[in-house]
This record gives structure tokens, C-alpha cells and sequence, in this order.
């Protein structure tokens, strides 16, 4: 599986556009600045004439940012910006961990509509526990039920907040 | 009653001691948990004190707004996850002291300069209460808006990476903000035809997501191992807090004045205190962001005192100064309260009530912040294989407990995937919530300042600079965009040579 990055890399503003990658971030970033974007410009605003409407923020916001992306692209191509294979792009995103609590929390999320707070809870806390560390799984289980007691008594009882 | 004795009546009150007490207490843990915050606790509260007399009420958020804008430092600081908006300078310097082994000094720091930031707060707001609100009134839109852009780009110099990432992240935050509908017209607004958009995406989901989930995802993918805590110095000693004096003072003044601000609250204050801090410390005990207890002194002394602030435009103007005064006018109004000019001429004795339990609160503050800080340190030892599944639990119930909406934990997620990545690509978080907290600001105080510019855009850029207080906003933005570039490094340089 995949190994865990064991050298942090130093912070500059040359060596970050050398992060594998990079450019999977700003695509994604201009694509949804541009659906915005498209969805500002049907409000009347600053494209339409208007300077005190309900697109004029929207429209400029959203062409700000489109700018400072395309300077992001000048930088990255001034820079010689370095691709990356998948598995290096992949080594440098992921670890085991990180891709098991994304699909749990995200099966969690679905599962609380059905089966509820508690018991999706528990084998949330359980099954994360158990996966990130295999070691003592009764003691994980036996920390999981605790937890699980003490959310229920703080938030329902005292706080009196609505769990899902 | 003439008016001052008021001040002495929660000291003389046992039950409302106890109130006022049990509020600092539960307030410093809420604030500290990742996934609760100060408003949602007041919104609970509102409800559940609704039956209670006005001061019971009172003295009990009081003590909880004065608990929780502190506890944010805590899980900040341990965990690096700020528990509330306030906190998130604290943890560009409060963790990376925990990380060095010295947590129990980063906390007893962080509460010594947020209970003196506190009382010089509740000075001001005794003392200047009438100069500092007619000072507030002055500010027109254009200042407001001015002051927003400011708060964003010192967002920007903060970060220790590219200030073009910084600037697309802070304002994505302003384009998040503007999600749902439009307050002036009502009808919806980037929303994709979509119905569940239609109230927006509250702030709160946003950072449960991009600082509970998104944190929790790196610690797991970095794998640092918990760090033993060094807890034998709780309190720091009067050295430390003598030596450091002078920039609590600065900071502290720095956030009353941003907490009296309407709408401007110990979020931006606490930025601005940093920043200043940067600006200013040339010796700092440690590189900024690196550890130095200066980046723990300026935010928390100036977040508590933005809370004395924050009360100056709400009992003089009736207008609040940030987001947790105006849940208290809520409260106050449910009372049947009027906070305002009125209120201040013809029942003076609430308003030094108000101050009486704000001070009585600071001292409460000082003693729990003290304590259950070993309890807390331990935290960071917990394997994260414990902890991490904890606070992805807190996340989920924090962000269902905003709107009671299944749809909100998913935006967690997905701002918490999307904040991961962020991070992992240097793209700095904390402008993003900045922004999503100053939209609404920067967009009615733009389009409002059009509008006395008789729809001219050039007539409002004109009047920033016919106006005294908008030109000295519009060059201190001008000075922070030019500090990050190239050409300011030479100049400096240069000049510094020539002195030398």
C-alpha cells in the first residue's frame, strides 16, 4: 500500500509549484470557479451594466479570482512546473489512512439516515480504531463504547443537542 | 440605583457568581471542543433560559461568551484545530509549541494574556464607552469595506507562502459567503437551481470541515508522533509576563478597537494582532510560525479584549460587534431589554451590571484556564488512532447540530476533502473562512457606498480617497500588497544599507 511521506518539504513559494500534482488542484479549482462564474453572469450585475445589483459581487469575486489563477498558471509554466507520474502524484496525496477515514466518514454519513446515530457511531469510532492501529481491538471497542456513552449523556442530556 | 453601583451587584448576587462561574467552565470546554462553538451554545441557550429572569440569563452567556472565546486557544494550541474563528492565529504559533514539548506554557500563556486583554477590554469599554462609539459611527461604507479588504489581505501576509494562493482562497471564502439568497432582492443566488442551496452553506460547516476533518486527514497522513508534554510550568512567571507587557498592551488596544467596530469581532482582531506582532517583534523568542510565544501573546490578549469592545457599539448603539453580541441582543430583547443611547441614560446601572459580570467573569476565567490544563495536554498524547476517530465524531455532530441537516455533514466532508487538499498544495485555509465571515460585510458596504455614489463605481473608488479615515485604510492595503513583493524587499534592503 502506499508508504507515508517520512521528509516534510520545506515551505517556499519556488518549491511548492514542484509538489506532484499541483496542477490536479487547479484544475479543479478553475473548474469550479468557472461554474460560478457562469452561474454569476446570468445575475444582473457588472456584465450587464449594473454596478449595485445582486451580480456585481458575484461577477467581480469570481473574475478576481479567475485572474489570480491564470497568474497561478504563469507561475507554474515560468517555473517549470514538474508533472509527476501518478504513482508520485498518488504517494504524495495518500496513505493507507487518509483513503480509510475518507470512504468511512463519507459511509457514515449515508449510513446515520438509516441505522442512526448510535450504532453507526459505534462502528465508525471501532472500525477506524481497529483499522489504523490493529493492536488490543477489545480495548478499542471497549474506548468506543465509552466515547459513544459520554457524546450521548454531554450533547443529548446536558447541551440537549439533536443528534442525527 | 445611581448607575456605577450597578457594577458591584453581580459581586453581592451568590447565585448569579455561580452562574457566571459555571458559564466561564462550560464555555471554556465548548469553545475548546472541535465541532461546538460560542454561537450554537448561545443558540441552545436562548431557548433553554427563555423562562429565567434577565439576569440569570445574562450572567450565564456572559460567562459562556468569556469561556469560549478562550477555549478555542486550547484544542487550537494541542491540536491545531482552532475551536472557534478567534483562535485561528493561535494555532500558527500555540501548536508548534506544543509540538516542542511546551504546551503547558502555551496554554498558561494563553490564558494570563487573555484575562489581562479581557480587563484592559473592560476598561475601555467603563471608561470610553461614548468616545469609542462616536468613533464607529464615523466610519462610513467605504471604511467598512475598506476595512474588510484590509482584514483579507493581512490574511494574506500572515501566510507564510505565495500571497496569489492566499488572496483565491480568501476570496472563494467572499464567493462561498454569497451562496443562497440575496438579502436585498430575496431571490437566490449561485445556487445552480438548486434547492438545498437556497439557505446557503453556513461558516460554521465550512470550518468544522476545512480545520476539524481536513486536520484529522493530515495528522494521519503525517504521522507525527504525539509529543510528550512538558507540563510542569503552568503559570507563567512574571518575567515572561513583564517582558512581553508592552506588546499585551498593544494587542489588547488593537482589539477593543476592532471588537468596537460593528461586525468585526476577536476573528479579525486576533489576525490583526499577529500580524502586528510580525511587523513589529525584531527579536521574537522563536521564528513566527515556528513556536514564538510572542504568536500566542498578541491573538489571545486581543481576541478577549475585543470582547469588552465588542459590548461598546451593543449597549451604546444597540448594534452588535460581532456575532456573539448579537445572539446577547437577541437574549435582551427576549427580556424585553433595549440596549442603546436610551438605555444608557435612562437605566445606566445595565450597563455597569454588564461590566460587573464581564469583570467577575474574567477572574473565573483565570482559574479554570488554569486548571484542567494536564487533563488537556494529555490529549496530545492519545494515540491518534483514538483521537482522530473522536474528532471526526465532534465534526459530524457540530455540523448537524447547526440546521439539524443531514446535508451539512456532507458539505463538512467535502470541505474537509477539499480543505486536505488544499493544504497539502500550500494553499493556506484560514483566508477562506475570513472571507465567508466578511462577505456579507464587504458586499453591502460596497454596493451601499455605490449607491451614494449615484451608481458611479468611479465616483465610490473616487470618494475612498476625499475621505480621511478610507485613504489611511486604502494605503495601509496598498503598503501590505507592496510589503510581499520583490521590489519592496530591495528598497528595504537598500535602505537599511544606507543607514547602516
Amino acid at each position: 500500500m502506499f508508504q507515508p511521506k517520512k521528509n516534510k518539504q520545506k515551505i517556499n513559494s519556488t518549491e511548492s509549484y514542484n509538489s506532484p500534482g499541483e496542477y490536479l488542484i487547479f484544475i479543479i479549482l478553475f473548474f469550479i470557479t468557472g461554474l460560478l462564474f457562469i452561474e454569476s453572469v446570468k445575475l444582473p450585475g457588472i456584465f450587464q451594466g449594473y454596478t449595485h445589483r445582486m451580480g456585481t459581487m458575484p461577477q467581480i469575486m469570481t473574475g478576481i479570482v479567475l485572474l489570480l489563477l491564470f497568474l497561478i498558471l504563469i507561475q507554474m509554466i515560468k517555473n517549470r512546473y514538474r508533472q509527476g507520474t501518478v504513482k508520485e502524484i498518488l504517494f504524495h496525496l495518500f496513505s493507507k489512512e487518509v483513503i480509510i477515514l475518507i470512504f468511512a466518514v463519507i459511509l457514515y454519513a449515508y449510513l446515520l439516515k438509516y441505522l442512526h446515530f448510535r450504532i453507526t457511531t459505534l462502528f465508525f469510532l471501532w472500525g477506524c480504531m481497529y483499522f489504523f492501529d490493529t493492536k488490543q481491538p477489545l480495548q478499542k471497542l471497549f474506548i468506543s463504547i465509552v466515547v459513544l456513552i459520554l457524546i450521548n449523556f454531554i450533547f443529548s442530556t446536558i447541551f440537549k443537542v439533536l443528534l442525527p | 440605583m445611581t448607575g456605577i453601583e450597578g457594577f458591584l451587584v453581580p459581586f453581592m448576587n451568590i447565585s448569579l457568581i455561580l452562574l457566571i462561574a459555571s458559564g466561564v467552565f462550560v464555555g471554556i470546554y465548548i469553545g475548546a471542543m472541535p465541532g461546538l462553538s460560542v454561537t450554537m451554545a448561545f443558540s441552545l441557550l436562548i431557548s433553554f433560559t427563555y423562562g429565567w429572569d434577565v439576569m440569570p440569563a445574562l450572567a450565564t452567556m456572559i460567562g459562556i461568551y468569556t469561556g469560549g472565546v478562550y477555549g478555542g486557544s486550547r484544542s487550537a494550541i494541542l491540536l491545531n484545530i482552532p475551536g472557534a474563528p478567534a483562535a485561528i492565529a493561535t494555532s500558527f504559533d500555540g501548536y508548534p509549541i506544543a509540538k516542542r514539548g511546551e504546551a503547558g506554557i502555551a496554554m498558561g500563556l494563553s490564558t494570563t494574556e487573555s484575562v489581562i486583554g479581557e480587563f484592559f477590554g473592560i476598561f475601555i469599554l467603563a471608561i470610553a464607552s461614548p468616545l469609542v462609539s462616536m468613533l464607529a459611527l464615523k466610519f462610513t461604507p467605504q471604511d467598512y469595506f475598506l476595512l474588510a479588504i484590509m482584514g483579507l489581505f493581512l490574511v494574506g501576509s500572515l501566510s507564510m507562502g505565495s500571497l496569489t494562493k492566499s488572496l483565491i482562497t480568501a476570496f472563494l471564502g467572499i464567493i462561498l459567503g454569497m451562496i443562497g439568497i440575496d438579502p436585498s432582492t430575496a431571490q437566490a443566488r449561485l445556487t445552480f437551481g438548486s434547492q438545498t442551496l437556497l439557505g446557503g452553506i453556513h461558516y460554521v460547516v465550512i470550518m468544522i470541515g476545512l480545520f476539524g476533518l481536513s486536520e484529522s486527514l493530515l495528522q494521519l497522513k503525517n504521522k507525527e508522533e504525539p509529543v510528550k508534554q512538558k507540563i510542569d510550568k503552568i503559570l507563567p512567571n512574571l518575567k515572561i509576563i513583564k517582558k512581553y507587557l508592552p506588546l499585551t498592551l498593544r494587542c489588547s488596544a488593537i482589539g477593543t478597537i476592532i471588537g468596537a467596530l460593528p461586525g468585526t469581532g476577536g476573528d479579525i482582531a486576533s489576525m490583526i494582532a499577529y500580524d502586528h506582532a510580525k511587523r513589529t517583534v525584531k527579536n521574537p523568542s522563536y521564528p513566527f510560525g515556528q513556536g514564538a510565544y510572542e504568536g500566542v501573546i498578541a491573538p489571545e490578549s486581543a481576541n478577549n479584549a475585543a470582547i469588552g469592545g465588542a459590548f461598546i457599539p451593543m449597549m451604546t448603539l444597540g448594534i452588535p460587534g460581532d456575532s456573539g453580541t448579537a445572539l446577547l441582543l437577541g437574549a435582551l430583547y427576549i427580556h424585553g431589554l433595549r440596549p442603546g443611547p436610551l438605555m444608557m441614560r435612562v437605566q445606566p446601572e445595565f450597563f455597569w451590571i454588564i461590566v460587573g459580570c464581564l469583570f467577575l467573569s474574567n477572574i473565573f476565567l483565570y482559574f479554570f484556564g488554569m486548571t484542567g490544563v494536564k487533563i488537556f495536554s494529555k490529549i496530545v498524547e492519545i494515540p491518534k488512532a483514538i483521537i482522530i476517530p473522536i474528532i471526526v465524531i465532534l465534526s459530524v455532530i457540530g455540523s448537524y447540530s447547526i440546521n439539524n441537516k443531514i446535508g451539512d455533514i456532507y458539505w463538512m466532508i467535502i470541505f474537509g476533502i477539499m480543505g486536505y487538499f488544499l493544504k497539502i498544495y500550500h494553499y493556506p485555509l484560514p483566508p477562506i473562512i475570513l472571507g465567508v465571515i466578511l462577505s456579507p460585510i464587504i458586499e453591502q458596504n460596497l454596493l451601499r457606498g455605490i449607491q451614494l455614489s449615484y451608481g458611479s463605481i468611479w465616483g465610490f473608488i473616487g470618494s475612498i480617497f476625499t475621505r480621511p479615515i478610507s485613504l489611511v485604510l486604502f494605503l495601509f492595503i496598498l503598503m501590505m500588497v507592496f510589503a510581499k513583493t520583490k521590489i519592496w524587499r530591495i528598497v528595504i534592503t537598500r535602505f537599511r544599507g544606507k543607514i547602516n
